[in-house]
């Protein structure tokens, strides 16, 4: 009797990922269907297909809205952070990992902290320091910020590749006379390499759906990322009614993310959980 | 370990101070420093865009204490740590449960990519997404509910006496996706033996997930509560964005945390208050409540049982 009523426990659990799951499949697909559609068939019937699939609405917003700027802004700001964290990171995380010297419990616990740190407590001070040097409103000060609020995640999930890279070969290497940078860089980094890639992979696409620090820090229309980008858009589109737009404005800012996401997602989800269950 | 000997203790040396000293002064600038100047802004009557500094010592802290708007958003971001707490680590569990029972790898991985994907999308379009689904005249909740019949259940989700759930609901999506990957991970690296010799004993499945799968997690489960607990003061863009009467507004007072409080004191421009000293003084809050939060939580764990495995 026990065991039947475990059966029937197990069927509603999984009948409830079931919907869990494909209401959130629906809802991609609603997004992308709704893109297609001419603001008069949304209004006609908001959950139905569109008679013809018309790309007039991305057209528009790409070309009339400014989207295109969007794109172009976050590829670079994203991409050159995503860079600079990791060429930051790598070398940090490694000797944290692998050497312990007088400091380096200090320093490892300080960027562990740095993780639970919420970015709004430092934000007042920052923008301060950032206007003081005209670096508000400019990309290069958002790429600054990127990085350095990445830094502490970053070098956390890249302690955890290398502590699982035998440091016998690095140690023989420098028996041989191999300074400690020839046997980091010709031996220890070709090793991490799908380390420090799935920690690329999941630092780019945090970076592109960042909202906050481009909000407080970006207020010009040309500078903005898409995320805050967007936002100026529902506010712009909703007024005007055009909600095909919104939606082909709302494709265009998640695809990269997603896409690139689904692509990597095995690697991606590697990098997220390298640290656990091995304290 | 090689450092301990000494003759290549040299050799390191320089390696070392190249690879750590930049990134840490770096890091020690912008990240450490500013908590020492929020703290220092906070003892001032200040709006941050003006010479006129005032040292006035505690008092924004003590108005803070006096502050409604200030306690209420206190008060949301504690109901999103523990309501969100509890329905996104009860739901994780029982999507780990059901995910661990599958034979497929590939569906393993397939549906765990499904759940993460709302954590790669910018918080503006989920916003909008739940706008949508909430919406009270043709949002997909209501249509669905006069579909099945239910008409007399549908409600104005989006109005002030829903917008808290509505608002949490956006958020256990999202995070029950986050989530269950690390209890996937780290319900991976228990060893299988334990539930073959489980097994022989006669525990069916279920048993076996409260008898070996939740104690061998409870690493993970910390974790996740200590994360979440983060989250839930630090959440922005979902809530700032979540607009209640349609985009473009403020986001409505009851589902503001500390976080989006904070950020309309400082630099909000719809209804612009600009007192960036006030602000710095809710940061200091801020970071003491989620100190003190996680210090509690660890206690507790730290003092249930500890297993051996």
């Amino acid at each position: 009797m026990n065991s039947k009523l475990d059966q029937i426990l197990k069927y509603i659990i999984n009948l409830f990922l079931i919907v869990w799951i494909g209401f959130s499949i629906f809802m991609f697909a609603w997004f992308i269907i709704s893109s297609f559609k001419s603001t008069r068939e949304i209004y006609t019937s908001v959950w139905g297909l569109p008679k013809v699939f018309r790309i007039e609405n991305y057209t528009r917003v790409l070309t009339d809205f400014g989207l295109a700027r969007f794109l172009l802004n976050s590829v670079l700001t994203v991409l050159t952070a995503t860079v600079l964290t990791l060429a930051l990171s790598a070398p940090i995380s490694y000797v944290l990992s692998k050497l312990k010297f007088r400091g380096s419990s200090f320093i490892t616990m300080s960027f562990i902290i740095g993780i639970g740190i919420p970015v709004q407590t430092i934000f007042i001070p920052l923008y301060l320091m950032m206007s003081k040097i005209n670096l508000t409103d400019s990309l290069t000060g958002l790429i600054w910020l990127y990085t350095v609020t990445s830094l502490p995640f970053t070098i956390y999930l890249l302690m955890g590749f290398f502590k699982t890279i035998p440091s016998s070969l690095a140690d023989s290497a420098q028996i041989d006379g191999a300074s400690a940078w020839q046997s980091f860089i010709k031996i220890m980094l070709p090793m991490a390499r799908s380390g420090i890639l799935s920690a690329g992979i999941y630092i780019f696409v945090m970076l592109w759906k960042e909202f906050e620090l481009a909000l407080v820090f970006i207020s010009k229309e040309h500078k903005q990322t898409v995320s805050l980008g967007l936002y100026s858009l529902v506010t712009k589109l909703t007024y005007t009614g055009d909600w095909g737009g919104l939606f082909a404005s709302v494709v265009l800012v998640i695809l990269p993310s997603v896409v690139f996401y689904i692509l990597l997602a095995k690697r991606f989800i590697a990098g997220l959980t390298v640290g656990i269950g091995k304290n | 370990m090689l450092m301990e000997s000494p003759i290549l203790n040299n050799r390191y040396k320089n390696f070392i101070l190249a690879t750590t000293i930049p990134v840490f002064i770096l890091y020690g600038i912008f990240m450490i420093f500013p908590i020492l100047q929020s703290l220092y802004y906070s003892l001032f009557d200040w709006s941050g865009f003006t010479k006129n500094m005032t040292f006035i010592g505690l008092k924004n802290y003590a108005e803070l204490g006096t502050d409604n708007f200030f306690l209420k958003t206190v008060w949301t971001s504690l109901k999103y740590v523990l309501y969100g707490g509890v329905l996104i680590i009860g739901i994780t569990l029982l999507f780990t449960y059901a995910i661990t029972g599958y034979k497929s790898k590939r569906m393993k991985d397939l549906v765990q990519m499904i759940l993460f994907m709302p954590n790669t999308v910018s918080p503006v379009a989920l916003a909008l997404l739940w706008g949508f689904v909430l919406n009270t005249r043709w949002g997909l909740l209501n249509s669905i509910l006069q579909g099945l019949g239910l008409g007399f259940l549908a409600q104005g989700w989006l109005g002030d006496d829903y917008i808290f759930g509505a608002a949490l609901s956006l958020l256990v999506w999202i995070h029950v996706g986050f989530f269950i990957v690390i209890y996937l991970a780290g319900a991976d690296r228990i060893p299988p033996s334990l539930y073959e010799a489980a097994e022989i004993d006669g525990a069916n499945e279920w048993k076996r997930f409260i008898m070996i799968t939740i104690p061998l997690l409870k690493d993970v489960i910390e974790t996740s509560i200590v994360l979440w607990t983060i989250f839930a003061f630090k959440i922005f863009g979902y809530i700032y964005a979540f607009g209640a009467g349609g985009c473009g507004s403020d986001p409505s007072p009851g589902i503001r945390n500390l976080s989006v409080q904070l950020y309309l004191t400082a630099f909000g421009k719809r209804t612009p208050i600009n007192r960036l000293a006030y602000a710095s003084a809710m940061a200091i809050i801020l970071l003491l409540l989620v100190a003190i939060l996680i210090y509690l939580i660890r206690k507790v764990f730290k003092s249930t049982e500890i297993l051996e495995y």
